[in-house]
């Protein structure tokens, strides 16, 4: 062994070898004593390990230290069979000679054994339950333990055959269609024991001969779940979208790693199968689609001989619809067990007709989402984190060309992430279907940041259209309008640019910033002609926001026009109703106006349904139009319909039913239904003030109307209140009709208790009263009615 | 940006002279190392290659985040140790399976499980030299440390250890003079 002497007789032979070239290094190196030649000559030439360090590094990627002829337990392993996401897989024997018999040997991951899990205990108690699987279509769990490195195996009967999808290459349809029924008979013999699979795939379902007859046998049965207690759920979570984005064979309700896994993840896995067999092609909804194609579908597109048309037209029908019964996303929705997918099949075979019918438009991607909540926010966190795309990571290394690269290389599928997620969030819409749903909204809230972090400014711009339409459907206004209003600038010009910005005008006008939407509405009005849809919808907003006159009249007549002129029933209809709005709102001809309203409703009806927003505003707009020519009574079952609608889409409290509910109380305080009126305010205050931004606009009429109603029943208490409130809002918002009102109720109310202080406030009523609205003619009338009361208080106060 | 204040206070430590420190730093780190390599086998399914430098700047950036670059050079450092450390269990747990199996059967020769032992064993006795190197050059026993265990670039070394990458390549060559004199 070398000394430091050795090391410095190396250190100048070292020295003098490198000061020389070629053939004299070759001679000098010659002249050295063997340990120094030895040493000189590997320091000058490449070592096959020292120099390449990968080599040596190759060792970190080693699964486990199980190869062919090492033994492992009893058990003597033999060649790789298998490699998968979850281990390799060796035939083996057992070296002991305790009975001659084909094993297979599952090596485990090590990152699927994670720290502190007792593998061989739970393996140990696992077993026990599935001992008690006993089919020829399933196969067994021998044993299992762990390598002499910690490392999980279980062993396995052997199964020597090929995967059921690759099988079913060569086989007519009928035979693979009796296959995957046997296979849905040995699933379902285990969910009689209550072992539920859970990883179905052709790699786990083996077509294997016995005694000439092709027979299947289901690999695996349990082993998915003794993994997921060991860390599986883990890489589930670090690995989201990889496991949601190939969902290839396992259910989506398996995206929630909390959800409990029930039979009808199986039953799914039984259509992943059954559709590989039948179409050829993995079940993959295409992009931005939650349902698959059928696969006669896929195999009509393929075929190119006649062989292959008519196995198109034997898909067609029953076994198109088992299959997309089996796959249903909604759990629910799928036949209720494995029996079940046997049973259908065995009935199409035989001739008779099968349980499963089409599905129905009722069951769409609103209920979908309703029924999977936390699948679906932990679907839309991680679909965002991929559609930010690979290049974040190279941010981090501070490589901002790379990041570019890498960027746009992922642009793909960052887009495609974007167009799910963009399917998703229409999904979520409870404007689509059903009520919103707090899960749902947390994951919107969660998704948003996330947003913010994409690096395509274009993307960005995307998602935040899309999210702020989502928002503004579920009444979330100001944050629709703060997304919007980011999304504009990081769009192009675009048609989606036109869109949001048209998005944008909705939620100011909503928000009450009736200016900054008509400047919106005006804008897009000039930039497209009145019949096109888009035109149509920004002179409809346009219009909302007009006071009434020679302008506002003309808009109206050019907006129905031009939407007739595009031809489009649900534009036409829209505009239709942005007129009937308007013509009611201006209170002229009601007469003339409620037949229109009446038939516009019911296309309405008819063209979106009942719940449809259109459908809402328009029965909203037929009541206010019934009550103003005194036909309260069935404005008042309009309103209360309304209301029932409202809740039905929104739930309770919503600022939709907070509109509804006031002006149920202007039909009613409209009838001199002073008590009914006072209570209908309250209750649809009471809702605004929730849903509303403090000091809104609107607020401050219904304050005023709702002092109106109150002190008319006696409620001075009350009554001040209000026109105090709407007070406030009046001056804040610059609006003398409201003040004039305000103080007005505000004077009528303090006048029998407290005339002093009330006649401050008749005086100023009466001086604002007498100023035009310059609103609409309804509006100046109710004006002067309130000015002759309050003038006759004044009077009765003292002098004037 | 300090990701995990554990680290840069063992780094702080470390620097500082505390011995208990230094070694609570090398478990660290060998725990970080060791679970995003097995991490990263999880993620791929086929064959894997894993890079070391990958797994120690993936450590880095989670440990101590990537703006403390004044802990830089210390911590790629104790990771190479720490990687070292991981490849030598490696290759130990590697020959105890060996030992343990049975011979094997002649036609279940596989030329890539072959290259791999050879690795193995070569890799145990690269390690032997290496604690012998340390005792009389340490300079050089860091070096080997940085650029086999650690797989880190002539340049990188040289950044680590405040030389120019000129001078890592000389003393690179002396380095594997000196283990093969020892392994000899």
């Amino acid at each position: 062994m070398a000394d430091g002497r050795d090391l410095t007789r190396l250190d100048a032979a070292l020295d003098q070898a490198l000061a020389l070239g070629g053939a004299e290094r070759e001679a000098f190196l010659a002249g050295l004593p063997n340990d120094l030649r030895r040493a000189v000559g590997s320091a000058l030439s490449d070592d096959a390990l020292l120099d390449h360090p990968e080599v040596a590094h190759a060792l970190l990627a080693e699964a486990s230290f199980v190869s062919p002829g090492v033994r492992v337990g009893p058990y003597e392993i033999g060649e790789l069979v298998g490699e998968g996401g979850m281990g390799r897989v060796y035939r083996a024997r057992r070296a002991d000679g305790a009975y001659d018999a084909t094993v297979a040997v599952k090596v485990v991951r090590q990152s699927l054994t994670l720290a502190g899990s007792n593998v061989s205990t739970r393996l140990r108690r696992e077993r026990a339950v599935l001992a008690v699987l006993d089919h020829p279509g399933i196969a067994r769990l021998i044993d299992g333990g762990e390598t002499a490195d910690g490392v999980p195996y279980l062993v396995t009967e052997f199964v020597d055959g090929v995967p059921v999808t690759e099988w079913a290459e060569r086989q007519p349809v009928r035979q693979r269609v009796r296959m995957l029924a046997d296979v849905a008979r040995a699933v379902d013999h285990a969910h009689h024991r209550l072992v539920v699979h859970r990883d179905l795939k052709p790699s786990n379902v083996l077509v294997t001969y016995r005694d000439g007859v092709a027979r299947p046998v289901v690999l695996d049965f349990g082993i998915a779940k003794l993994l997921a207690q060991t860390g599986e759920q883990a890489l589930m979570l670090t690995q989201p979208g990889r496991r949601i984005l190939t969902p290839a064979y396992a259910a989506p309700e398996l995206a929630d790693p909390a959800a409990p896994v029930t039979i009808a993840a199986d039953v799914y896995g039984l259509g992943a199968l059954l559709y590989e067999m039948l179409a050829g092609e993995r079940p993959a909804p295409r992009p931005g689609r939650l349902f698959v194609d059928p696969p006669s579908l896929l195999v009509e597109r393929r075929a190119t001989t006649g062989a292959q048309r008519r196995d198109a037209r034997a898909l067609r029908g029953d076994l198109d619809t088992i299959c997309l019964r089996a796959l249903h996303p909604d759990p629910d929705r799928r036949y209720a067990r494995a029996a079940d997918v046997a049973a259908d099949l065995e009935r199409h075979l035989s001739g008779h007709p099968v349980q499963a019918r089409p599905d129905t438009l009722a069951y769409r991607a609103g209920r979908f989402v309703r029924r999977h909540r936390v699948g679906v926010a932990a679907m839309l966190v991680a679909l965002a984190a991929v559609a930010m795309g690979a290049g974040s990571s190279w941010v981090a290394w501070g490589d901002e060309r790379v990041a570019r690269q890498a960027a746009e290389a992922d642009a793909e599928r960052a887009q495609e992430a974007a167009d799910l997620l963009t399917n998703l969030l229409a999904a979520a819409n409870p404007e689509r279907e059903g009520a919103p749903d707090r899960t749902v909204r947390q994951a919107l809230d969660a998704t948003v940041p996330r947003v913010s972090e994409i690096r395509s400014g274009p993307l960005r711009g995307h998602l935040f259209g899309r999210l702020g339409e989502v928002y503004a459907g579920i009444g979330a206004t100001a944050t629709a309008d703060s997304l919007f209003a980011q999304a504009l600038p990081l769009l192009g010009d675009t048609p989606e640019r036109t869109r949001i910005r048209l998005a944008l005008a909705d939620t100011r006008s909503r928000l009450g910033e009736r200016e900054a939407a008509r400047a919106l509405y005006m804008r897009l009005a000039s930039a497209h002609p009145p019949s096109d849809s888009l035109g149509v919808l920004a002179r409809r907003g346009w219009l909302t926001t007009e006071q009434a006159g020679p302008r506002a009249d003309s808009l109206a007549a050019v907006l129905v026009r031009g939407a007739r002129a595009h031809g489009h029933p649900a534009l036409i209809a829209d505009a239709r109703l942005g007129r009937a709005i308007y013509q009611v709102w201006r209170a002229e001809r009601f007469d003339a106006v409620v037949p229109e309203v009446r038939r516009l409703r019911d296309d309405l009806r008819s063209l979106h349904g009942p719940d449809h927003r259109s459908t809402r505003v328009a029965t909203s707009t037929l009541a206010k139009a019934l009550a103003e020519t005194d036909r309260t009574a069935e404005a008042v079952q309009l309103y209360r319909e309304l209301i029932a609608s409202t809740v039905r889409v929104h739930g309770e409290g919503s600022r939709d039913e907070a509109y509804a509910r006031i002006t149920l109380a202007d039909a009613l305080r409209a009838a001199q239904r002073w008590a009914a009126a006072a209570y209908e305010y309250d209750r649809g205050l009471a809702v605004a003030r929730r849903t509303l931004p403090a000091g809104h606009e609107d607020i401050g009429w219904w304050e005023q109307a709702a002092a109106d109603a109150a002190g008319r029943t006696g409620d001075a208490a009350a009554a001040e209140a209000h026109a105090r409130s709407a007070l406030a809002i009046g001056r804040a918002r610059g609006s003398h009709p409201i003040q004039a009102r305000a103080h007005g109720h505000l004077g009528l109310a303090m006048s029998a208790r407290r005339p002093a202080e009330a006649l401050p406030h008749l005086r100023r009523a009466m001086a604002l009263l007498a100023l035009p609205t310059g609103i609409a003619p309804s509006y100046d009338r109710e004006h002067a009615e309130l000015l002759r009361r309050v003038s006759a208080a004044a009077a009765g106060l003292g002098p004037g | 940006m300090h990701l995990d204040p554990h680290t840069t206070a063992l780094l702080q430590a470390t620097r500082d002279g505390d011995a208990q420190a230094a070694d609570a730093l090398l478990d660290h780190v060998y725990d970080e190392l060791r679970s995003l390599a097995q991490a990263r086998l999880g993620r791929e399914s086929g064959p894997v290659t894993l890079s070391a430098t990958g797994l120690v700047h993936e450590a880095y950036i989670k440990l101590v985040g990537k703006d403390e670059w004044a802990d830089r050079a210390h911590f790629m450092a104790v990771s190479a140790r720490a990687m070292r450390q991981i490849l030598i269990d490696r290759a130990r747990a590697r020959n105890a399976v060996r030992r343990g199996g049975k011979s094997r059967p002649e036609t279940l020769h596989d030329d890539r499980i072959v290259a791999d032992d050879q690795t193995a064993h070569r890799l145990l006795d690269i390690d032997r030299a290496l604690d012998m190197l340390a005792i009389q050059q340490p300079d050089l026993a860091r070096l080997v440390e940085l650029r086999f265990f650690g797989g880190m670039t002539m340049d990188e070394v040289g950044q680590v250890l405040g030389v120019s990458s000129r001078t890592v390549s000389r003393q690179w060559i002396r380095a594997k003079a000196y283990l093969a004199l020892l392994l000899d």
